[in-house]
C-alpha cells in the first residue's frame, strides 16, 4: 500500500500479482469471458486511485476493498447487460425481426463438449460414474445415492473424492492434448511449406 | 474462512454448483481472491464440473443399478450368444451413458447476455421440457412457471413446482403449439410467508 501511494510501479505490480488471478476467476464466474481482462484492470485502477488518494488506511482491508470494488463492476456489468437486452428486444420487436438460437459456432461448440463429456465419463467405472453425475448433475442427496447404490457414507465420500480426482485428471489430460493440437494446426497454418 | 472449514464443508464445489448461501459465498469470494491454493482446486475443479453438466447425461435409474438385474442381464446375453440367434428386431444395447429424451430446452440464468435458447414450433406441437437453471437464485417452496408473449400476455401455466435439486427446475409443457415467435418465461418464487416474487425472466425463441 506505501509503494502505491508513494506512486511506485513495483506497487502495481505487486496489487496485480496478489489479486488479479484470483479477480480473473471471480469475473470469469459472472462474466462473459471476452470481457474478464477489462473488469480485471478496471478493478484494481480503481484500488490503485483509492490507495493514492488515501482512501484506505488499513492494510489488513485492501482484501474486502478489492472485494468490494470487483462486486460493484459485477453488478454494473449486468445492469448495462440487462438494459442493452431491453433496448435491444424493443428493436427487435420494432423491425419486425426474431432473435435466433445459439449460433452455429456455438452449437459446434456444444456438441463437442457434450461429446468429451460423454467419453470421458464413460471411460469411468460405472460406479464412479453414478456417484459424479448424481452428485454433481442431478444433485441428488448422499443419502439418496448411498441408499441406491448400497453404499456406506464414508465409502460414498471415498469414492465420490477419488472419482472427481480421476475425471479432473482426465479432463486435464484431454484439455492439453486439445491446446496441443490445436497449437499444431496454428503452427500448420503459419507454415506453408508444411 | 479457513481452509479446514472449505475442505469439510465442500466450500469449492457447492460455490462451482452454485449451492452455496450468499453469506459463505461472498466470504469465500473474498478469501479465494488471494488465495493460491484455493484458486489452483476451483481452476481444477471447474471444468470437470462444467463438463459433467454439459453432458447432459442422465445417470441409470435404480432397478439398472441392481446387481440381480446385472446377473440376469448377463445370463440373458450368454444364452442368446451360444444359442447363436440373431437378434429380430435388434434392440439398442444399454449404452453406457444415456441421453435425457429431448426435446428438452435448457434456460440458463442470464449472465451477461448470451444467445437465447429455443426451439421449432413444429416441437411445441407435442409435449416438451423446459429445463430452468435455478443457480444464484434464492430458493422458494415452490414455483410457478408462466410462457408469456412477446407483448407479455400469458399463454401457459403451471404452478406448485417444486424442483428436484436446487440447481435447477425441470417442466414439462403440453397442450399448446407456440406460434414462432419470442416469449418470455416467467418463474415466480412462493414462500411460506412472503407471496409470490418474481423470480426470473428467460428468453425463448420458437422459430418457425
Amino acid at each position: 500500500m506505501a509503494q502505491i501511494e508513494a506512486r511506485e510501479t513495483t506497487g502495481q505490480t505487486a496489487l496485480y500479482e496478489s489479486f488479479g488471478r484470483g479477480l480473473r476467476f471471480y469475473f470469469s464466474h459472472y462474466l462473459q469471458r471476452q470481457d474478464v481482462e477489462d473488469r480485471v484492470h478496471d478493478t484494481l485502477v480503481a484500488v490503485v486511485f483509492a490507495l493514492r488518494h488515501n482512501h484506505l488506511q488499513e492494510p489488513a482491508c485492501l482484501p474486502g476493498y478489492v472485494y468490494t470494488i470487483a462486486r460493484r463492476q459485477v453488478a454494473a456489468y449486468i445492469a448495462e447487460a440487462v438494459r442493452n437486452r431491453t433496448e435491444s428486444a424493443d428493436l427487435t420487436a420494432a423491425a419486425g425481426l426474431r432473435q435466433g438460437g445459439p449460433n452455429p459456432e456455438e452449437q459446434v461448440i456444444d456438441k463437442q463438449q457434450r461429446e468429451m463429456a460423454r467419453q470421458l465419463l464413460a471411460s469411468l467405472p460405472e460406479i464412479d460414474r453414478q456417484i459424479l453425475l448424481r452428485f454433481y448433475y442431478q444433485g441428488q442427496l448422499p443419502e439418496q445415492i448411498c441408499t441406491e447404490l448400497r453404499l456406506t457414507d464414508t465409502q460414498f465420500r471415498l469414492r465420490k473424492s477419488r472419482a472427481k480426482k480421476r475425471f479432473e485428471e482426465l479432463v486435464r489430460k484431454t484439455l492439453r492434448r486439445e491446446r496441443l493440437f490445436s497449437a499444431f494446426l496454428v503452427r500448420q497454418e503459419a507454415s506453408p511449406e508444411h | 474462512m479457513t481452509h479446514a472449514d472449505i475442505e469439510t464443508q465442500e466450500i469449492i464445489d457447492r460455490y462451482l454448483l452454485g449451492k452455496l448461501p450468499s453469506e459463505l459465498q461472498e466470504q469465500f469470494e473474498q478469501h479465494f481472491l488471494a488465495c493460491a491454493d484455493c484458486l489452483e482446486k476451483l481452476e481444477s475443479s471447474r471444468p470437470a464440473l462444467g463438463l459433467i453438466a454439459a453432458s447432459r447425461v442422465s445417470p441409470r435409474p435404480r432397478w439398472f443399478t441392481a446387481p440381480a438385474w446385472g446377473m440376469a442381464a448377463m445370463i440373458a446375453l450368454a444364452v442368446w450368444v451360444t444359442a447363436g440367434r440373431s437378434p429380430a428386431p435388434p434392440r439398442p444395447a444399454p449404452a453406457a451413458v444415456e441421453a435425457a429424451p429431448e426435446p428438452l430446452i435448457e434456460l440458463s440464468t442470464f449472465r451477461g447476455g448470451g444467445p437465447a435458447r429455443g426451439l421449432r414450433r413444429d416441437q411445441t406441437a407435442g409435449p416438451f421440457r423446459l429445463l430452468l437453471d435455478l443457480q444464484s437464485l434464492d430458493t422458494y417452496d415452490c414455483y410457478s412457471v408462466e410462457i408469456a408473449s412477446e407483448q407479455g400476455a400469458a399463454v401457459w401455466s403451471r404452478g406448485g413446482l417444486q424442483p428436484a435439486s436446487d440447481r435447477a427446475l425441470e417442466v414439462q409443457v403440453e397442450g399448446l403449439p407456440l406460434e414462432a415467435g419470442q416469449y418470455w418465461v416467467r418463474l415466480a418464487g412462493f414462500g411460506s410467508a412472503a407471496g409470490p416474487a418474481l423470480v426470473r425472466e428467460y428468453s425463448l425463441t420458437v422459430q418457425p
